[in-house]
């Protein structure tokens, strides 16, 4: 067979250039949001694929919740904001801080208001009615079950039981005003799709996806990285050196990392291949609420 | 987990190029209530070992809680992912799964089976390449198998494997089995169903998924994996007749033509 055979990567690369375009012709105010991960690089490289030599036609917005490792903001301002030029728009909730909310008293409330309330905050600022999002729905469960345009209420709620028809590759961009949709480009994309197209496409990253040494202390059996001052130790915990990474970055007191010598690309591909645990089993988050946390989250506005 | 092959451990390069290359094949579960398409995608998943230590165990104690097995492990539990549906033991809206093999990449599209959520069916059965049918080998055609096998139809899926489910149930039965084929093949001899495939199969306990059934020895056609792994899909796809498109640079966008049509 000699004929135009396009990869499984070529494919989920095409499909998701089409929904970040579909959502730019048939929206007023869309937004990428920006996360600074691993999924947020491929979205930025397909968002600049999809308008190249042009700038993407809509900002990008990070809601910041203050606790980000310090590397992933000198990344995001770097190369994002300076290198590539992007209309980078950072969102904190301000009223939070000020009630003095933080990740280690009690996570799931910091969870709350400094990224859910503080991403609706944000998209009701600014009247977005399209915002992309980098999720997959390999990563979760109640993920697995949404669409790729996912319809959110006046209240930003997602409602699982009446999802809209998505056939083919239509979508439906139908929003009231105070409607608005998320949108999910990498919804077909995996773990392993993603790290193997940053490192076909070469796409930059943060550091803290490779392992180097790191100071961290052992919190309920996964390591977490004393990224500033801010860290506050438990009696009787202890601050190491390890030899860690990162397999998904977020708030610093809320993200394990892993022991690993990988430090290379090909190297945490290789672990991550050879792991026998889920990407997500070093969130914090996922756990409050019981089995079903991030659909709750999700139905309250969460990503 | 999963990806079970050698070269990942020894030359993880090696591995990536031939990653690379891989095929795509999209395909969804569809059937009507009851006749296992969840149980069967959590049993294909699991037996190709494409569950992560962390997500079985909170099967393992999901399957206590929630389980149609009494106690034992559910395989269904992994793919009713939200709460309304792990209380009612059904599935309501479609969900996508994930795995690779050596030679594919699938994505899986789990369909409900209730009629109500039809339409959910024809969400996910929009981008399959193929579908797996399946009956209930105790209850045979019934009216969703009809209703779902013309959706497939009607939107043009042209790889359809019927699977004929449960069969531990009825005793392992050729007998049962043939005559259940010959019923949906008169059924089906009204839609256009062009490359139409029966296997025998107990999702429950594996067989004739991955590995085949001892209990089936009358069976010799190829397992449900290795026909997925093997279907031709090359031609359906018809990249090269299609019409050749030219991207339409924006080039008006910034001297404030906004409504100008745009391209891309």
């Amino acid at each position: 067979m000699n004929s135009y055979h396009l990869t499984h990567l070529k494919q989920l690369e095409a499909e998701s250039i089409h929904i970040i375009r579909e959502v730019a012709a048939e929206f007023k105010k869309p937004v990428m949001l920006y996360s600074v991960g691993k999924d947020s690089a491929v979205m930025t490289h397909l968002a600049l694929k999809a308008f190249y030599p042009d700038k993407p036609p809509f900002p990008f917005l990070h809601v910041d919740t203050t606790w980000k490792f310090k590397e992933m903001i000198a990344f995001r301002d770097n190369y994002v904001k300076n290198e590539l030029g992007i209309e980078l728009l950072v969102h904190i909730n301000h009223e939070g801080l000020k009630l003095g909310i933080n990740p280690f008293e009690n996570s799931e409330k910091h969870t709350e208001v400094m990224k859910t309330d503080s991403l609706k905050a944000a998209l009701n600022k600014y009247g977005f009615d399209a915002a992309f999002g980098g999720a997959r729905r390999d990563e979760e469960k109640s993920r697995a079950k949404e669409r790729v345009f996912s319809f959110r209420d006046k209240f930003h709620r997602w409602d699982p039981k009446n999802q809209r028809p998505e056939l083919w590759s239509l979508y439906n961009a139908k929003v009231n005003p105070g409607e608005s949709i998320r949108v999910f480009p990498l919804s077909n994309w995996t773990e392993l799709d993603i790290w193997q197209y940053i490192y076909m496409e070469k796409i930059p990253l943060p550091d803290l996806y490779l392992a180097k040494p790191r100071k961290v202390v052992n919190r309920n059996g996964i390591w977490i990285h004393v990224n500033d001052e801010r860290m506050q130790l438990l009696p009787g915990e202890v601050v190491e050196e390890r030899m860690v990474r990162f397999r998904t970055l977020g708030c610093y007191p809320l993200t394990g990392g892993v022991e690993s010598d990988a430090t290379t690309l090909p190297q945490v591909i290789q672990e991550m291949l050879l792991t026998k645990t889920s990407e997500r089993q070093g969130r914090v988050i996922d756990k409050d609420g019981g089995g079903a946390g991030m659909e709750l989250k999700k139905i309250q506005g969460y990503f | 987990m999963s990806h079970q092959s050698d070269l990942i451990a020894k030359d993880i390069l090696a591995y990536l190029e031939q990653h690379e290359r891989k095929e795509l094949l999209r395909f969804i579960t569809c059937g009507s209530v009851d006749d296992g398409k969840s149980t069967l995608i959590g049993r294909l998943l699991y037996d190709s070992k494409m569950l992560y230590e962390d997500q079985i165990a909170q099967l393992e104690n999901e399957s206590k809680v929630h389980g149609t097995t009494g106690g034992g492990f559910d395989p269904a539990l992994v793919t009713d992912g939200l709460r309304a549906e792990r209380e009612q033991g059904i599935t309501i809206d479609v969900a996508y799964r994930y795995f690779s093999t050596a030679k594919r990449k699938f994505i899986i599209a789990d369909t409900p089976g209730h009629e109500q959520y039809t339409r959910n069916m024809a969400t996910g059965a929009s981008t399959a390449d193929l579908a797996v049918i399946l009956i209930d080998a105790r209850y045979g055609v019934l009216t969703q198998t009809k209703r779902h096998s013309f959706i497939v139809s009607l939107l043009g899926i042209r790889h359809v494997v019927v699977a004929i489910n449960k069969m531990d149930l009825v005793g392992y039965s050729q007998e049962t089995f043939d005559k259940i084929c010959s019923d949906y093949r008169d059924f089906a001899s009204r839609l256009d169903l062009p490359d139409l495939h029966f296997i025998p199969i107990a999702a429950l306990h594996g067989e004739n998924l991955v590995d085949p059934s001892p209990n089936m020895s009358w069976y010799r056609g190829s397992t449900l994996m290795n026909f997925l792994e093997s279907v031709y899909i090359g031609s359906d796809r018809n990249s090269n007749r299609q019409p050749t498109q030219l991207g339409l640079p924006r080039i008006l966008w910034h001297a404030g033509l906004r409504n100008y049509p745009k391209g891309g």
